[in-house]
């Protein structure tokens, strides 16, 4: 009986090993509806110049948009995510920067909201642009949502006013 | 009648078609020869790839004519593989050539690989190939005149066997370039084939032009030397050919502006370094580029270097080595960098001096203990292990040229630097998997070096802002994969980047494709 449970018990742990990391990415419009202002310009990939910073690079495959000087760039993946993805995100984003002794002042917040739960990760630096980033994934696990809020240093009311009204319209599929 | 000739016309158009498809299988049948098997082939192609020194200046690098190879068991037993290489026209009727790589096999797996001559001196080589490759060893071959000179792989003479009426002799030939006077003038200076205290002999020369090659020119004649209590007795020169360059403006007199000069040759017109007459291959410092090589520059691609560095990696010593930088690397409390410098015997033994796997300073420094001399070895590179995961930083990216400046390495000369640079790399063991940097443009890596120098620290920065970025756009990604992402997104230009799987030997090129994603560079 006791190896029978063993047994089980070693093909749930490698069921469950095998079921990490099975994101592919996706459109964002296919595995979520999300609302950005009315006014906000959508980006094509390219390059473009933020007023008072340095060119920025708008990747391909990504929801991008400006706003009140302010660049807004959402992006998604499908499949199924770790129980833990946002644990090991948060993980992953100290680890990573600590790796070459980068300092970083980072400020993390995890919530839930509608269908889904958000790491928030608020990023100050020395520099005119300060970040807001934050990962979400769907209640089911079967998405994820990245999405990038990079605004001048004296617009972090109207910077945090936009992420909490963009987090509040996002709603998984 | 129309009917019987279409079908008379369509089986002979059947048959010529049949037989031109298995000319080779034909071929080997009649001379009772087997074609090689596929993965005795692929191990030859590792092992070329792994032994053959491609920094020789000047050194004649041939090229495996691979589609041609076939195997053979020698009369002692051994099972070889016999790979053709470009053949030189000779002048001189009396004197026949031809030139294979010879493989020893053992279990389908290469223990050595040589490059032979055979030469008939008044003896038909073609007509008695397998004869004179089956019986390379033997100190019989019925009827042979002539001798087996044989070559390592980079085509650099390590001896060669006189053969006398079937007979081996204990005279030793050679295939020379220059002036015969000249070498019996270094001879008498102690610098040619003088052993010390023996008077240098007078040689026999036959067959040469009643004059000196012309200016630009040099003659190619074999050398037959016998001994006599340890010294050489007597020499024969026998003449082949006289090579000299291109008139200006010729297509071959372009091909070879870099100075470098041509390949062997023993033609009496200009024989490129493939051995094709007027042909625009040249050697340069990579070896012979150019023409029918297929290869257009020194600049190595990453699916041809890709069999190089499996090659190397797969011997037990360097995989060995890499497995215990891993485990220490992950079972270090703190963290901390593990790693061993990679050092030769020689400059190019291709042989690694055995080194002891030891820790860093730090979770991200691994210092490299860097030498070029015969006592401490000659360092080509380091491997070292990364405890939290992450691809090689933006100074594993840019270690290869600051030992550029090594007061050895510039002491050594010219020659020594391009093999220095033909062969540094750099490891990385993860708990991911293990990365190899090599340099792909020295020139491109210089600036990327002196900009690293400027500021450490901010290049660290914008390689973790390169991967959180990437991370940020691809949220399937892991940060391992955004390290690699930053890696090429940076250094990309100067270096290639490999990767296997954990205690694997199996590396692949990975890169940034055409959609911006980290991914496996195909190869064919």
């Amino acid at each position: 009986m006791k190896n029978l449970l063993f047994l089980l018990m070693s093909l749930f742990i490698s069921l469950t090993a095998l079921s990490q990391d099975r994101l592919a990415g996706a459109d964002v419009i296919n595995v979520a509806s999300f609302t950005l202002p009315k006014e906000a310009t959508r980006l094509k990939p390219g390059s473009i110049r933020m007023s008072g910073s340095v060119e920025k690079k708008v990747p391909e495959g990504c929801a991008t948009a400006t706003f009140k000087k302010m660049y807004i760039q959402l992006a998604a993946a499908s499949g199924e995510a770790d129980v833990d993805y946002l644990e090991k995100t948060q993980k992953g984003i100290t680890s990573f920067t600590e790796s070459l002794g980068v300092k970083r002042d980072y400020h993390f917040q995890t919530k839930a909201i509608n269908n889904y739960r958000v790491l928030i990760t608020h990023e100050t630096t020395n520099n005119m642009v300060n970040t807001y980033t934050f990962y979400c994934v769907a209640g089911d696990r079967k998405s994820v949502l990245t999405g990038v809020i990079e605004y001048p240093k004296n617009g972090e009311v109207d910077a945090k006013s936009e992420l909490d009204k963009l987090l509040a319209s996002i709603k998984f599929k | 009648m129309k009917r019987k000739s279409l079908f008379l016309l369509t089986t002979l158009f059947s048959v010529c078609l049949l037989i031109f498809a298995c000319r080779k299988d034909f071929s080997n049948y009649i001379h009772d020869r087997n074609d090689a098997s596929e993965p005795v082939l692929e191990s030859a192609k590792i092992w070329y790839a792994q032994h053959i020194e491609t920094t020789i200046n000047g050194g004649g690098r041939l090229s495996p004519f691979w589609k041609e190879s076939w195997s053979v068991r020698s009369t002692s037993g051994k099972e070889l593989l016999i790979v053709p290489s470009p053949e030189n026209y000779i002048e001189n009727e009396t004197v026949s050539l031809r030139r294979f790589f010879v493989f020893q096999v053992s279990n389908s797996q290469i223990k050595e690989g040589n490059i032979f001559e055979l030469l008939g001196l008044n003896y038909d080589v073609e007509g008695n190939l397998d004869l004179l490759i089956k019986n390379n060893d033997q100190s019989e071959i019925a009827g042979f005149n002539g001798g087996i000179l044989q070559y390592d792989i980079n085509y650099q003479y390590i001896t060669g066997a006189a053969y006398e009426g079937g007979k081996k002799t204990d005279k030793e030939l050679r295939i020379l370039r220059g002036s015969p006077l000249s070498a019996a003038r270094k001879s008498r200076n102690g610098n040619g084939l003088q052993v010390n205290y023996c008077p240098p002999p007078v040689p026999t020369n036959i067959g040469f032009p009643s004059y000196e090659a012309p200016e630009g020119c040099y003659f190619v004649w074999i050398q037959n030397v016998t001994y006599s209590g340890g010294c050489p007795f007597t020499i024969t020169n026998t003449y082949l050919n006289t090579v000299c360059p291109p008139p200006p403006g010729s297509a071959s007199a372009t091909a070879s502006g870099s100075g470098a000069g041509s390949g062997p040759a023993y033609g009496g017109t200009q024989v490129d370094c493939m051995g094709i007459a007027n042909g625009t291959a040249f050697m340069a410092a990579c070896g012979c580029i150019g023409g029918t090589t297929g290869i257009p520059n020194c600049s190595v691609t990453p699916c041809s270097e890709k069999l190089r560095i499996t090659g190397i990696n797969s011997q037990p010593n360097i995989n060995g080595q890499n497995v215990s930088i891993l485990a220490a690397t992950v079972n270090s409390n703190p963290p901390k960098e593990w790693g061993a410098d990679r050092k030769l015997t020689t400059p190019t033994s291709g042989v690694y001096k055995p080194e002891i796997v030891r820790q860093g300073t730090a979770s991200n420094i691994f210092p490299s203990n860097f030498t070029w001399d015969a006592v401490n070895g000659y360092s080509i590179g380091i491997s070292h292990g990364h405890p939290a995961g992450f691809a090689p930083s933006p100074a594993d990216a840019v270690w290869a040229y600051g030992n550029l400046s090594n007061s050895q390495l510039v002491a050594a000369g010219a020659a020594d630097i391009a093999r220095y640079k033909g062969q540094v790399s750099v490891t990385t063991t993860t708990a991911n998997g293990t990365y190899i940097i090599t340099v792909k443009d020295w020139t491109a890596l210089a600036t990327l070096y002196t900009n690293y120098l400027a500021n450490p620290s901010a290049k660290d920065q914008e390689y973790i802002d390169a991967g959180l970025a990437y991370k940020k756009a691809h949220p399937e990604a892991s940060y391992e994969t955004s390290s690699e992402y930053a890696l090429a997104s940076l250094y990309g230009s100067a270096v290639n980047i490999y990767k296997a799987p954990v205690n694997s030997s199996n590396y692949v090129p990975i890169g940034i494709d055409s959609s911006g994603h980290i991914s496996v560079v195909p190869c064919p």
